[in-house]
């Protein structure tokens, strides 16, 4: 697709330097897609005209609280705290992005820390992964790399975290449509020279179902990161709020489970959506 | 806080609204002023539901228990009016974060402020316990922070273990993740106890510690399996208070600790606030503290409990609050001298009755059409005329024993439907009937909702085969049918799973329709091992869960595509785009995922389009992928929007090859997209029983005895009875129960007239390259072309 087929989107993609993304759905087997989807009545059996009719609104209209929870509406900034400069753009999103110390301790910056001014990350038509200049409607975008290095029986973690700024909700919204297409197109995709992502599934879970209460949108992934002869495990997290996408990239390591690279991927999403909230006002409590 | 809307009113009996802070299923909750002046969080429960009899009464329930406890650890009651128009009640406002928040924000807390924490809330599940209830929603939203300890708020779904006025067995309340084993196998009454609490308090602590649920993260079914079967992730908890957590997550309630002893263990200097509320017996802990307690211990009341940000944090929100709009000082007067903020009682009470009482009655008209599952069932069964209308609970039970009914009536046609066209013997057949034992076999299905003819179509195919079935001289035994109505809504199929697990005589189910019906009903079947044969629903997740009692008896949605990738190559496409409709969530993906690696190890160009459920049309989508010389295409969506996708190919002149999933074969399709449907072909699990030669005398025995050519999922449903019932039959006597039938059919190879039926460990069928069949859109009418190639 490639240039062309972007058409109306523009070539744009957030991207870090890990990358990757996937399609939720298992053939057969049992992946995380099984279990991420499964609350997720879905469609009903031969189609369904409310397929957002959770079966899981059950749930969670018997736990509504009286407390400062987010509400189920979307996001609204306040217009006045939109930036709409690439100038104010990029200072929110380096007000908004993880750096090294807030992932915790003994994490550092990677030795490139930083994404190149004015641009993002594209996966282009040989499933590479590049960095281009911005296109129109994204303001801003910046990655920061840091990594938690290996101490004893355990590898070196390593996180990027992405902030893009859009013009417009719907041009974030649309970087999310790209992102779950991704996977689709390639299986398989080319971070660097000697680096990929493989075995990729993803599921997209929009505000309101399967319990996402945090974002306006949101899309899990997960898969493979291969290295030379090296297999680690991959994990991507790519939220919106507004026209703001946060996102947190993973490459785990040895000696970590799931559950403990999954807390940083929550960590690191939910401390910047919690910025976002802040800085743009809408939510905020 | 958010600001009010427009939409939200000023005042709320005599409260001034400040701000919104949140809103959940049931309502808003709003930050007020009383006209006393204290903060409070205003509760009111929506408009929709304040209309509804059972909604009031919970909110009331709701209120009736918050007044009944009183403990420095939870939020007190402050005022409510359960008869206004608009139900309300306040509680205090606390000007901090909820548990949820602080860690996600913040981090875990210190070993110190994890024994506040469980202390705390231990002390105020006990004073729960003390008034006879169980909180059973105990969850890190639903415990705010203050400087000097958790609040423990939202009673609403708080009650008496034996009281089962509220849910239904069966149907889980509360939130997946801090859900003790009990509730999240559907248990109910008596089994979710105290305990309950205790398992979810563990919960919470496990969370403190390391922000982590223990049962991880994700959707509702994974978890609530996790909570029954799996060990709980503890992997970082202070190993002080390890040993502990692990006893509140034991499996069996009555290895769980009591929540006194909880108090003791982790509040060790602390002994007498168990008794009492008093926030004083803090202060003189200190002085008697023994040696034991850690040198963090709690009741060092100087150091902070909480992170340092989180305090800053309270701190902020406090000074925000004091900045909040005042009251309107004409109104001072007005208030009443104490704090309790206690609505006028004049004119609210003089409206409430008036107002409640058409309500009512209007309600239980409500009430009674969903209690009556079966109602909408009624034309399918030919009830004896001169039958008075029974009562909606009688019908139920006439249906159930519908087959014995027509029996001993000798209806017309009904014996007379033998494949083999042996219509005689309705007379030994039914003296013979009482004679043998006697099995009952289920059909849960859609009967009235959206997916009713899917539902009704298949009680028809099922009553088919067991007519035939008793209509046999050699039949073993005789069997009943019991078919009841979920009317598509997964908690009344929550609900009928357990009445039919319940009804020892139900042998094997057939049903339930939807996915979502079968998502929450399928965990009520493997409680009791009791078979469940799906025909209709395709999500590929109900087979992965373990359900142990599952057949899956249709080729799921994720398979399916394997056809529409050898039909679309088929037609020689340059490139192939594929469209994918967020707005039909997993059915998109099992779609599209497949497809799309079909299509690449195909070495088929292709391209995928996900468009966004904010994007009302497919405009651009179109545009760009017939930009990049796309050629055909394949639509993973639902039928109202796949409509709005045919007609912008129509629109664009488009003619080339159009395919998709088995939810477009749906009238409602035809019926949107018109014309533009017309030359689209579809991959579905059914085939047309009226064209195949192997089923044509089951489409006679149809037309004969229901009046009209068999609908979709009609010979599929009798396909699958028909395997049931010669399982059942090849088992001795003695070997006929649920267990026994389900292992059977799982090892069953069934040679039915649609096809081989036959099962893998998980449920799914044997995948042997049939089960997929073609269908093309022709003159607006669906067309049946025959099974569906593998091989391009």
């Amino acid at each position: 697709m490639g240039d062309k087929g972007a058409g109306r989107r523009g070539g744009w993609r957030l991207r870090a330097a890990v990358s990757g993304t996937a399609a939720a759905v298992l053939l057969g087997g049992c992946s995380m897609g099984a279990t991420e989807g499964a609350a997720e009545p879905g469609a009903k059996a031969s189609g369904s005209r409310a397929p957002s009719a959770s079966a899981s609104g059950e749930v969670s209209a018997e736990g509504s609280e009286p407390s400062a929870t987010p509400s189920a509406a979307p996001f609204e900034a306040d217009p006045d705290r939109v930036p709409t400069s690439g100038t104010r753009g990029a200072t929110l999103a380096a007000a908004i992005v993880m750096r090294p110390q807030d992932w915790g301790a003994g994490f550092e910056a990677q030795p490139l820390a930083r994404s190149a001014e004015g641009t993002v990350a594209v996966l282009d038509e040989e499933c590479r992964w590049q960095r281009r200049a911005l296109p129109e409607g994204v303001l801003a975008s910046l990655s920061l790399y840091s990594e938690l290095p290996g101490t004893g029986k355990r590898g070196t973690v390593k996180v990027t975290a992405a902030v893009t700024v859009h013009t417009t909700v719907l041009g974030a919204d649309d970087q999310l449509s790209e992102t779950l297409e991704e996977p689709l197109r390639c299986p398989e995709q080319q971070v660097r020279a000697d680096e990929r992502i493989a075995e990729l599934n993803s599921v997209g879970t929009p505000l309101g179902i399967r319990g996402n209460n945090y974002a306006d949108d949101s899309i899990y992934e997960q898969g493979a990161y291969l290295t030379g002869g090296g297999k680690a495990s991959y994990r991507w997290m790519v939220t919106r709020l507004g026209q703001v996408t946060v996102a947190v990239a993973l490459k785990g390591a040895e000696g970590y489970t799931s559950s403990e690279l999954e807390q940083y991927v929550t960590r690191g999403t939910t401390t910047m959506l919690d910025r976002v909230r802040f800085e743009l006002g809408g939510g905020e409590g | 806080m958010e600001r009010l809307r427009s939409s939200d009113p000023a005042r709320i009996a005599d409260h001034r609204l400040l701000g919104r802070l949140g809103a959940g299923g049931m309502g808003v909750v709003y930050l007020a002023r009383t006209p006393a002046g204290s903060l409070v969080a205003l509760k009111v429960l929506a408009a929709e539901y304040a209309e509804d009899p059972g909604f009031r009464r919970r909110f009331s329930r709701e209120i009736e228990v918050a007044r009944r406890i009183s403990s420095p650890w939870a939020v007190p009651l402050v005022g409510a009016d359960a008869d206004a128009e608009a139900p309300w009640l306040a509680t205090a406002y606390v000007p901090g974060p909820s548990l949820a928040e602080s860690v996600a924000a913040h981090g875990p807390l210190t070993e110190r402020g994890l024994r506040v924490l469980g202390g705390r809330l231990a002390l105020a599940l006990g004073e729960v316990h003390r008034a006879g209830l169980v909180h059973r929603d105990l969850k890190p939203g639903n415990v705010l922070l203050a400087a000097d300890g958790p609040r423990l708020i939202d009673f609403g779904i708080a009650r008496a273990p034996e009281d089962s006025a509220l849910t239904a067995t069966g149907l889980v309340v509360g939130t997946p993740g801090y859900l003790s084993p009990e509730q999240a196998e559907g248990r109910g009454g008596q089994t979710i106890g105290p305990a309950s609490d205790v398992f979810s308090l563990g919960c919470v602590l496990a969370f403190a510690a390391t922000g982590r649920a223990p049962f991880g993260a994700g959707a509702l079914d994974a978890l609530l399996y996790r909570a029954v079967h799996d060990p709980a992730d503890l992997d970082g908890i202070p190993p002080a208070l390890a040993g502990l957590v692990t006893r509140c997550l034991e499996k069996d309630p009555a290895q769980r600790p009591e929540v006194g002893e909880l108090v003791r263990q982790l509040l060790p200097g602390d002994t007498a606030e168990e008794g009492g509320e008093d926030t004083a017996d803090l202060a003189d802990a200190p002085a008697e503290a023994p040696a034991a307690v850690p040198a963090d211990a709690p009741d060092d009341p100087t150091a902070p409990w909480l992170p340092e940000e989180v305090i800053r944090l309270i701190a902020r929100s406090s000074t925000e609050a004091l900045a909040l709009p005042d009251i309107e000082h004409t109104e001072i007067s007005a208030a009443a001298p104490s704090a309790d903020a206690s609505p006028d009682s004049g004119s609210e009470d003089g409206t409430g009755p008036q107002h409640s009482a058409p309500d009512k009655g209007r309600g239980k008209g409500q009430g009674a059409d969903t209690a009556a599952p079966a109602s909408g069932a009624d034309d399918t069964l030919p009830t004896p005329a001169d039958t008075p209308r029974p009562s909606s609970r009688r019908r139920a039970l006439l249906l159930a024993g519908a087959g014995a009914v027509l029996a001993a009536g000798g209806g017309a046609t009904w014996w007379a439907v033998g494949r083999d066209g042996d219509g005689s013997g309705k007379e030994p057949a039914a003296a013979a009937s009482s004679r043998r034992p006697a099995y009952t076999v289920a059909l849960h299905g859609d009967l009235s909702g959206d997916r009713r003819d899917t539902g009704k179509a298949q009680e028809r195919g099922l009553r088919l085969a067991v007519a035939e079935f008793n209509a046999r001289d050699d039949a073993p035994f005789h069997v009943d049918v019991r078919a009841v109505d979920d009317a598509g809504d997964p908690a009344a199929a929550a609900r009928i799973a357990k009445e039919l697990a319940d009804d020892e005589s139900v042998l094997a189910v057939v049903g339930p329709t939807t996915d979502t019906t079968a998502q929450s009903a399928l965990a009520a079947y493997d409680a009791v091992l009791l078979p469940v044969v799906l025909v209709s629903p395709g999500a590929i997740n109900l087979s992965v869960q373990g359900f142990r009692s599952l057949l899956h008896a249709r080729l799921p949605d994720t398979l399916l595509p394997f056809y529409i990738d050898a039909f679309l190559r088929g037609t020689r496409p340059r490139k192939v785009g594929v469209v994918v409709d967020r707005a039909a969530d997993n059915y998109g993906w099992e779609i599209s995922s497949t497809l799309s690696r079909q299509l690449q190890t195909a070495a088929q160009p292709y391209l995928p389009r996900v468009v966004s459920a904010m994007r009302s049309g497919f405009g651009d989508a179109v545009d760009d992928l017939l930009a990049a010389d796309t050629d055909s295409f394949a639509f993973a969506g639902l039928p109202d929007r796949g409509a709005s996708f045919a007609r912008t190919l129509r629109e664009r002149g488009f003619s080339g090859a159009r395919a998709s999933g088995p939810a477009l074969l749906d009238p409602l399709f035809l019926t949107e997209a018109k014309e533009a449907a017309d030359g689209w072909t579809i991959v579905a699990p059914v085939l047309d029983a009226t064209l195949v030669p192997e089923t044509k005398a089951f489409a006679d025995a149809y037309r004969e005895r229901w009046k009209e050519a068999p609908p979709r999922y009609a010979v599929e449903a009798y396909d699958v009875t028909g395997m049931v019932l010669k399982t059942l039959a090849d088992l001795p006597a003695k070997g006929r129960t649920r267990t026994e039938l389900l292992a059977a059919l799982r090892a069953v190879k069934y040679k039915g007239v649609t096809r081989t039926f036959a099962f893998q460990k998980t449920g799914l069928p044997v995948i042997d390259g049939t089960g997929g069949f073609l269908w093309r859109v022709e003159d607006g009418a669906f067309v049946y072309g025959g099974p569906a190639p593998l091989l391009v």
